[in-house]
């Protein structure tokens, strides 16, 4: 019990009553906490990490000291795999059930700074920091093909919901679209800053990015949502934010109405789509991580529903699939959070 | 010497012939787990931040009183500069392990998380040094192994 507490000090100094419900649960699978508040904890909560044992039980000492933080995470569709992006170039492939590495690809890059499954979860796309873009067999990790175009690091990657087209956005300034069949370039859409998020809209019809300007002065940000005609190629809407969309992460909702911004280590947005008119004061927010976290608002109040250890530190967005999250760390773990193993109040969906 | 060395044992005479320097010991064991007061608060509440709960020190101190707030900072460090424990001791000691979450929560509210950490740790050390110099106590309390294992 005391390398629980001191694994989540810091924690409990900010939410002290969170230890008399299940917001704490990682716990090492054999310690005999587990059997004392066996009711309480969440089973289905991991962190694993590339050669870690996990039957050890204390995480932060297992883990791999290459040190390659994790830079984006994505869930294959049918939320068997997930794909980890690392620094020093390495893509993961994970059994999501598992927590098994099923496969590391290199690739010619330093970074990775994307990742995405095709809507099919045959092909995965890699944004680089060279400006390439791969996509490879996702079963066989085979390299099908290496999209150049983009001048600088690319950011975010997405495929439109029928696979037919990969959009990617890059500090290039530039959202480009491509035929995934042929690899061809059929669009480029300019932007005035760089490019941190895209996204298709379910019907395929638009395509939304979101670009943040570099500058570190509050004043100067010029942060904006575009929304572009994906068939005519021109620009329907844009609006400025008054939020820092630095590694922010967008996406529709199923029903193509609403337009979700997520961002790191802040509560996110909801705008009604197209118009993009911010959704004031919803109902129940996006879960979302504050620090270390995960997070969801619900009538005006912040609710803390699960904390990660205290040496987790999250550097990813998190990526969600049905009720499973999973956020990359600096240190190269990753985190899998099973909200279904949680008691959680009826607020969700 | 550390505070729970293992020069001071278990010692059934001298429990005997002065058994009142248990008495405050015991006093703080005893009411220890009236920290599960704590859980009588709204449930909503163990999802949200200290400082977004307005309510809360206020609710706090209607629940655990000043008596008890001292007792949760000082009952660690009492028992291990107890001279000697006994059975008495051990028991109430076994009582107080279902309290520990809401003492840590407490601990948590008061603002002394690094101070709980300190604590579980001399307890633990505690226990394990205790466990070897009392072979005989551990068959009084077989729950003892457990204990201490769920401690670390």
């Amino acid at each position: 019990m005391y390398r629980w507490v001191e694994c989540s000090k810091d924690s409990l100094a900010r939410s002290s009553l969170s230890i008399l419900g299940d917001g704490h649960p990682f716990i090492p699978l054999n310690s005999p906490l587990r059997g004392l508040f066996e009711r309480d904890i969440g089973r289905g909560c991991r962190i694993i990490a590339p050669q870690m044992d996990t039957s050890q039980a204390f995480p932060p000492q297992t883990l791999n000291t290459t040190w390659q933080p994790v830079r984006s995470v994505a869930f294959s569709p049918d939320g068997r795999c997930l794909a980890s992006g690392h620094s020093g170039g390495i893509v993961r492939i994970w059994d999501a059930a598992t927590g098994e590495s099923l496969q590391e690809l290199k690739e010619y890059a330093d970074t990775v700074w994307s990742v995405a499954f095709s809507p099919d979860g045959r092909h995965l796309a890699s944004g680089l920091d060279n400006g390439m873009v791969d996509v490879r067999d996702a079963a066989k990790g085979m390299r099908l093909r290496q999209l150049n175009g983009h001048t600088a690091q690319v950011e975010t990657v997405a495929f439109s919901a029928d696979g037919s087209h990969l959009a990617s956005g890059s500090y290039d300034r530039t959202v480009r679209v491509w035929d995934t069949a042929t690899g061809v370039c059929i669009e480029e859409l300019r932007h005035g800053h760089d490019v941190h998020s895209v996204a298709f809209s379910p019907d395929g019809h638009y395509l939304a990015s979101a670009s943040a300007s570099a500058s570190a002065w509050a004043w100067a940000w010029d942060d904006t949502i575009h929304v572009w005609d994906f068939a005519k190629g021109s620009r329907v809407i844009q609006k400025r934010l008054n939020r820092n969309l630095y590694r922010s992460k967008i996406s529709f909702s199923a029903d193509g109405s609403v337009l979700r911004v997520l961002f790191p280590w802040e509560s996110p947005v909801q705008l009604h789509f197209p118009s993009l008119e911010m959704i004031d004061n919803p109902d129940t927010s996006p879960f979302y991580f504050d620090e270390n976290s995960l997070c969801v608002k619900h009538q005006g109040l912040t609710l803390c529903l699960c904390w990660l250890p205290d040496y987790f530190r999250p550097y990813t967005l998190m990526t969600l699939h049905g009720n499973r999250v999973c956020v990359g760390g600096w240190d190269g773990e990753l985190a899998f959070i099973d909200l279904d193993q949680f008691a959680l109040p009826d607020i969700y969906m | 010497m550390a505070p729970w060395s293992s020069s001071r044992v278990y010692d059934p005479v001298k429990y005997k012939s002065d058994s009142r320097s248990t008495l405050p010991l015991l006093l703080a064991l005893g009411l220890l787990p009236d920290c599960n007061k704590l859980s009588t608060m709204p449930e909503i509440w163990r999802l949200q931040l200290n400082g977004d709960i307005h309510e809360l020190q206020s609710e706090f101190g209607k629940r655990i009183s000043t008596q008890l707030q001292f007792i949760c900072c000082h009952w660690i460090a009492l028992l291990c500069a107890a001279d000697y424990v006994d059975d008495e001791v051990m028991a109430a000691l076994s009582h107080c392990m279902q309290a520990l979450r809401p003492w840590v929560a407490t601990m948590g509210i008061m603002g002394k998380m690094e101070e709980a950490c300190e604590g579980l740790r001399d307890l633990y050390l505690w226990l394990v040094c205790i466990k070897a110099a009392m072979p005989t106590l551990a068959s009084h309390s077989p729950n003892l192994r457990t204990r201490s294992r769920l401690l670390v």
